[in-house]
């Protein structure tokens, strides 16, 4: 099955500054990628890069095949959905109207929305069980309501890919349980989904493909299984890991002790 | 769905009742009053009626006030649309139409041709209202290049500091333009703050076509500014092209000022605040907003020039003085009242 999401020898970053070199990684349709790594790694970086939203530094980044940089803002939002960390409106709009914006890579900028697209923004609406604050302004929602209309506005335009940016921060553990049950959802649905997250072990569980960033800028991936070793994840995070194998849960990780300075070094 | 639709109709039907008393007030209002029958009366029989019946006093001093309130209600509309156009793009509810630079532009042009001489008018403006357009104009394609030439292009912060910078420049050399010439200082002063004494119909035809592609512009480009609501970087992965929309939909809108700024002088305020008292009644989504905003500042802006001309009879006040004296405090009010970008 051909990839709609790809990296090959992608190097990311900002001018000057490369912040992920080399990375080559791909997930298709009915897949769900997982990419983990310490803070100011470059998850983030990486996935925008991807998506276009940042140019890419060498390598190449496709979208359903095609060159990123080479496709035009609307041919990408219709191949890929982006769900931003942070969310935040001028004005207060609706959350209706948050997740009426999807529909703007179909509608284009000109044609008003018509039925289909009220369909889908109430599809949308319902799928993340969001229809209770659907006329609440968007300013005014929890972090956690705030969420879920975001995806919902990905949803709604309808794209193959779902590329998500540390969707599960802020979230009670009974909420993250519920997005990442969601998200696999999505991908057994037949979509493909690219997810940021730091919970190693919901990672590990839910993930049918891995990616691994380090501080250093390289990029590990593979099967869950192969990427998410404990040694991987102890030079990843700087953190000793114990692991486990319970018998409903399965494998497990949970961390131990911060590495010290020396020691960290040592490991290098 | 159908109850957000019965709530907008029901607005618009508010405020345009208000236009209509604004320009009732108008007619009705001045140094010799006339009864609400007897200017209804002139209006309705001005053109088509006798020849006897047109050159009435009455019809006459009609006919004079419902030209002023047009050209009153012209302005405001295009400086409230432009103004909401501009808060859109920037993302910034302190944003004005004049914020691109295009008031300081039209001033230092109209400055320039009181002091110096203006040529001949062309395409129906005055040689002054000509180079108040040109100013205008020339300081939004300024302030683009010099936006676009810094690493950021055209993205909302540059182009909010280069239309800064070059709207205090202008006013530097509008200044010195001034102090150069001091003779036509009462002149220019009162061009700078805005009026509407001895323009007509005839100038709001040269400045209509523009303000309406002004108008029609936001109006295509009103789901594009909803998206830019979300900051650029979303808005990109949503499928629009930030920097265009600012160049194309700000450009038009730039156009739309510099025409009413060509018109009246560079009036503030309205531009500032009917944005903000439109959003209370249709809420943020610029469809809706543009339109309502339009019928605000015209309203806001008939209702100051009566005031202008009225309060202080037979002095005229500059119409810019009276759009703060009467907006501020309403502004205030509704800010104390509910936050700037309360929930409706």
């Amino acid at each position: 099955m051909s990839a709609l999401l790809e990296a090959r020898g992608l190097s990311a970053g900002y001018g000057e500054r490369v912040v992920v070199a080399g990375a080559s990684f791909s997930v298709s349709a009915g897949s769900l990628l997982v990419v983990l790594g310490p803070n100011g790694c470059g998850k983030t970086t990486v996935l925008k890069t991807c998506l276009g939203l940042l140019p890419p530094l060498s390598g190449d980044a496709l979208l359903g095949g095609l060159p990123v940089t080479g496709l035009r803002p609307r041919e990408r939002a219709r191949l890929a959905a982006w769900v931003p960390q942070l969310a935040e409106s001028a004005w207060s709009y609706r959350s209706r109207d948050i997740v009426a914006q999807g529909r703007f890579a179909a509608r284009g900028p000109f044609m008003p929305l018509n039925g289909d697209d009220e369909a889908a923004v109430d599809a949308a609406l319902d799928a993340m069980d969001a229809r209770a604050f659907a006329d609440r302004p968007f300013s005014s929602l929890s972090g956690g309501e705030a969420r879920r209309v975001m995806i919902a506005r990905a949803l709604a335009q309808e794209t193959p890919l779902i590329v998500l940016d540390e969707p599960a921060a802020h979230l009670d553990p009974g909420r993250q349980m519920e997005l990442m049950e969601l998200l696999a959802g999505l991908a057994r649905s037949g979509k493909a989904v690219a997810v940021s997250v730091h919970d190693v072990n919901a990672a590990k569980r839910f993930s049918d493909l891995a990616l691994l960033v380090g501080k250093d800028g390289s990029a590990a991936f593979g099967a869950p299984g192969d990427v998410l070793t404990p040694e991987n994840l102890e030079n990843a995070y700087d953190t000793h890991f114990i692991h486990g194998d319970h018998e409903s849960y399965g494998p497990y990780v949970l961390p131990l002790s911060r590495k010290r300075a020396k020691e960290s070094h040592d490991g290098r | 769905m159908s109850k957000d639709t019965n709530r907008a109709v029901l607005a618009y039907a508010g405020l345009a009742a208000l236009l209509a008393a604004s320009f009732a007030a108008a007619i009705a209002l001045g140094a010799v009053r006339l009864s609400p029958v007897e200017a209804a009366r002139a209006l309705l029989s001005s053109p088509a009626a006798s020849d006897e019946a047109a050159s009435s006093p009455e019809a006459i001093i009609v006919g004079i006030r419902f030209a002023r309130a047009c050209l009153a209600a012209a302005v405001g509309a295009s400086l409230a649309a432009s103004g909401a156009v501009f808060q859109g793009l920037f993302r910034n509810p302190l944003a004005d139409p004049y914020v691109i630079g295009s008031s300081g532009g039209a001033a230092l042009g109209a400055v320039c041709a009181i002091a110096f001489g203006s040529g001949a008018g062309a395409l129906g403006f005055s040689g002054i209202g000509l180079a108040a357009f040109a100013g205008g104009l020339g300081a939004t394609m300024v302030v683009y290049l010099v936006a676009g030439a810094t690493r950021l292009r055209s993205d909302a912060s540059s182009l909010l500091l280069a239309g800064t910078a070059l709207g205090s420049l202008f006013s530097a050399l509008v200044s010195i333009v001034l102090a150069l010439k001091d003779k036509d200082l009462h002149q220019a002063w009162f061009w700078l703050l805005g009026g509407f004494s001895g323009r007509g119909l005839p100038e709001l035809a040269a400045s209509a076509p523009a303000m309406l592609a002004g108008f029609a512009a936001a109006m295509a480009g009103s789901r594009s500014l909803d998206l830019l609501s979300v900051g650029d970087e979303e808005a990109t992965s949503l499928g629009l092209r930030p920097a265009a929309t600012r160049f194309v939909v700000g450009g038009f809108a730039a156009l739309s000022v510099s025409a009413a700024v060509a018109l009246s002088g560079a009036i503030g305020f309205v531009g500032l605040v009917s944005p903000h008292i439109a959003r209370r009644f249709v809420g943020p989504r610029h469809v809706r907003l543009i339109p309502a905003a339009a019928l605000v500042g015209a309203s806001l802006l008939v209702v100051a020039d009566v005031v202008a001309r009225t309060a202080f009879a037979p002095v005229e006040m500059p119409v810019g003085a009276m759009t703060a004296l009467i907006g501020a405090p309403f502004f205030v009010y509704k800010i104390a009242r509910r936050g700037l970008d309360g929930a409706r």
